[in-house]
């Protein structure tokens, strides 16, 4: 694969990263610094992806495994000004809505981010986080009554 | 909550985003991509070390050497990426079957197939590992720390030790295990180098015997609805399992023999049986435990009573917001809990790890008439069925269960309204290999 149709496949998967990444970082500095990270390691290792079909699974793979190594080096405590700052990001009408999803456990959220937000199949899920079909599908049955459980408390 | 919600949830990506991609892009014309040129050089090298390690010369001078040449460093990424990714590999594999004797303790959950064993609990610890053809070996085999060569059943095997940096202060050591004969090796990755060790000590792969006639599926009613569903275009991937295989009607007390996916040994053969399904107004017979358990929320206060009476009926108001202005009308929804247990019967008829994480017991709603979901699964309206308790709770609990030992497991299931009507009871399993859907249905209400 060439630069050039590297950075077309990186560009239309442009909508898919920030969203992977704002969902599991809340922070667009650090969903930045995460892409960025993700876009190098990516085009270092291409030899290993062997059919460019699978580009944009195997690009998102790679950013889920960076943002999780960022979570885990990320200090345990979100300041204040940060969490203003993550809310202020988000459009106003639906802010519940994303309140809620954020919310969720990471394992149940990012099923329901790859699933409804960026309409991935089952299957193609199952290539980026390595887990059985059904517990795809039992998480996004979870994401789901969980997210109704919160917005109606809201 | 509508779907389109989700979909539309963050904005499209801002500027600085933007602008920070394309930097991003721009630098990749100082960086190289992994140099292809190399493999043949590197393939013909490790032959060589491997041919001479099965003969007379020392293989451990050659292989540090060589790889002492051509090291680059490299992060975590580049054996995390997974070949299951390209179908023309699963298949080429597919003559492979790994055998893991030893497992580390914590390792009780993630993804497992005859080719692949996947761990990570999300923290700093995983175990990686897979089967990989020697031609991938010259491309992958890197920073070598030591190189030594046994016998293992009459085989044959060297094994090359590499250590890989993540973010320069952790080092996490990889380890390739070429079984000559086969044509493979076993390729592992960890954060924990003795548990690594005792991982690779013992592992072995085994080329599968040819696999006689394959099994006649037998369809119960519903695959031809399912089917009628999916040549509708709705297939969308979360009811994928139930048209790609079997799917069977069950009457309670009738066994369902399931092949499993069992983490760390491929596939095992459990007998289950739904000994019951009763309709409840008590939460009789179910721990407290298995309500919390299963969810993040407490979901037992939530449906019961503290005398254990269920909740039957409640209350809420629904905004319908027109095309998302939230300034919609306001309409009180009055909606009926109905409440059932099962009793699910599991007999090993294998060994088996992860019970509760081999197969699925799950509600699906299903509507006949109109040969499709009723309501298309989701919630629209806020009506809902699903499960909300389960023997020892969620994904995240283990049971392992000798050949011979039986479990019963109970779960509790609410559907709301005419839910009640096309509700069914769903046991789903899928062999290691991801050959074998099974699916069984039980009408709810009869």
């Amino acid at each position: 694969m060439t630069r050039e149709t590297f950075s077309d496949l990186v560009m239309e998967s442009e909508r898919t990263l920030f969203c992977v990444a704002m969902s599991m970082l809340k922070n667009e500095t650090d969903c930045e610094d995460a892409v960025q990270t993700a876009i190098l390691t990516a085009y270092e290792k291409l030899d290993s992806l062997k059919n460019e079909a699978f580009f944009k699974t195997w690009l998102v793979r790679i950013l889920i495994n960076v943002c999780k190594q960022q979570l885990r080096s990320r200090r345990r405590v979100v300041s204040f000004e940060e969490y203003s700052q993550a809310e202020e990001a988000a459009p106003a009408d639906n802010i519940d809505v994303r309140m809620a999803v954020e919310q969720l456990p990471l394992p149940v959220r990012e099923v329901i981010v790859l699933y409804y937000m960026e309409e991935f199949t089952v299957k193609e899920i199952r290539s980026i986080l390595h887990i059985p079909e059904g517990t795809i599908k039992s998480r996004l049955s979870k994401g789901r009554e969980l997210l109704r459980l919160s917005l109606q408390e809201n | 909550m509508k779907t389109e919600e989700l979909k539309q949830l963050y904005a499209a990506p801002t500027e600085g985003f933007h602008e920070r991609v394309v930097q991003t892009l721009d630098r990749l014309e100082t960086i190289s991509a992994a140099p292809k040129h190399h493999v043949t050089a590197r393939k013909v090298a490790i032959i060589c070390a491997v041919a001479a390690a099965l003969g007379v010369l020392s293989v451990t001078a050659v292989a540090t050497n060589f790889f002492g040449l051509t090291t680059t460093q490299t992060g975590m990424y580049s054996y995390s990426v997974k070949m299951q990714n390209e179908s023309s590999q699963l298949e080429s594999l597919s003559r492979f079957k790994m055998v893991l004797p030893y497992i580390p303790e914590a390792c009780k959950s993630g993804y497992c197939s005859d080719i692949e064993f996947y761990y990570s609990n999300h923290e700093e610890d995983y175990l990686h590992v897979y089967v990989m053809e020697d031609e991938e070996l010259d491309s992958k085999i890197m920073n070598v720390v030591e190189t030594s060569e046994t016998e293992m059943d009459g085989h044959q095997v060297v094994i090359f030790t590499c250590k890989v940096a993540q973010n320069i202060d952790r080092l996490y050591y990889t380890v390739f295990k070429y079984f000559k004969e086969e044509g493979c090796a076993l390729v592992f990755s960890a954060s924990d180098y003795d548990e690594l060790m005792k991982t690779v000590e013992q592992a072995a792969v085994k080329l599968k015997e040819v696999s006689e006639e394959p099994e006649e599926e037998e369809y119960g009613e519903n695959i031809h609805a399912l089917k009628d569903y999916r040549e509708m275009g709705a297939g969308g991937g979360f009811m994928d399992e139930y048209t790609s295989g079997r799917v069977k009607n069950v009457e309670i007390g009738e066994a369902m023999e399931l092949q499993v996916a069992d983490y760390g040994k491929a596939t095992a053969k459990v007998t289950a049986v739904i000994t019951s399904l009763r309709k409840q107004d008590t939460a009789e017979g179910l721990l407290w435990e298995d309500f919390t358990r299963f969810s993040d929320i407490d979901l037992y206060s939530r449906y019961f009573n503290s005398d254990g009476t269920l909740k039957k009926e409640f209350s809420t108001t629904r905004v319908d917001g027109a095309d998302g202005d939230h300034l919609g009308v306001a309409t009180e929804l009055t909606y009926t809990r109905h409440f059932y247990v099962a009793e699910i019967e599991v007999t090993a008829d294998s060994d088996i790890n992860n019970l509760y994480g081999a197969f699925g017991i799950g509600v699906e709603v299903y509507d006949k008439a109109t040969k499709t979901y009723y309501k298309n699964g989701m919630t629209p309206d806020g009506e809902h069925c699903w499960v909300i308790c389960r023997t020892n709770g969620n994904y995240n609990q283990t049971m392992n269960l000798k050949k011979g030992e039986t479990a019963t497991i109970r779960i509790g299931l609410i559907a709301e309204n005419e839910m009640e009507d096309f509700a069914y009871l769903v046991v789903s399993a899928v062999d290691a290999q991801h050959n074998h859907y099974q699916n069984y249905m039980l009408k709810v209400k009869e």
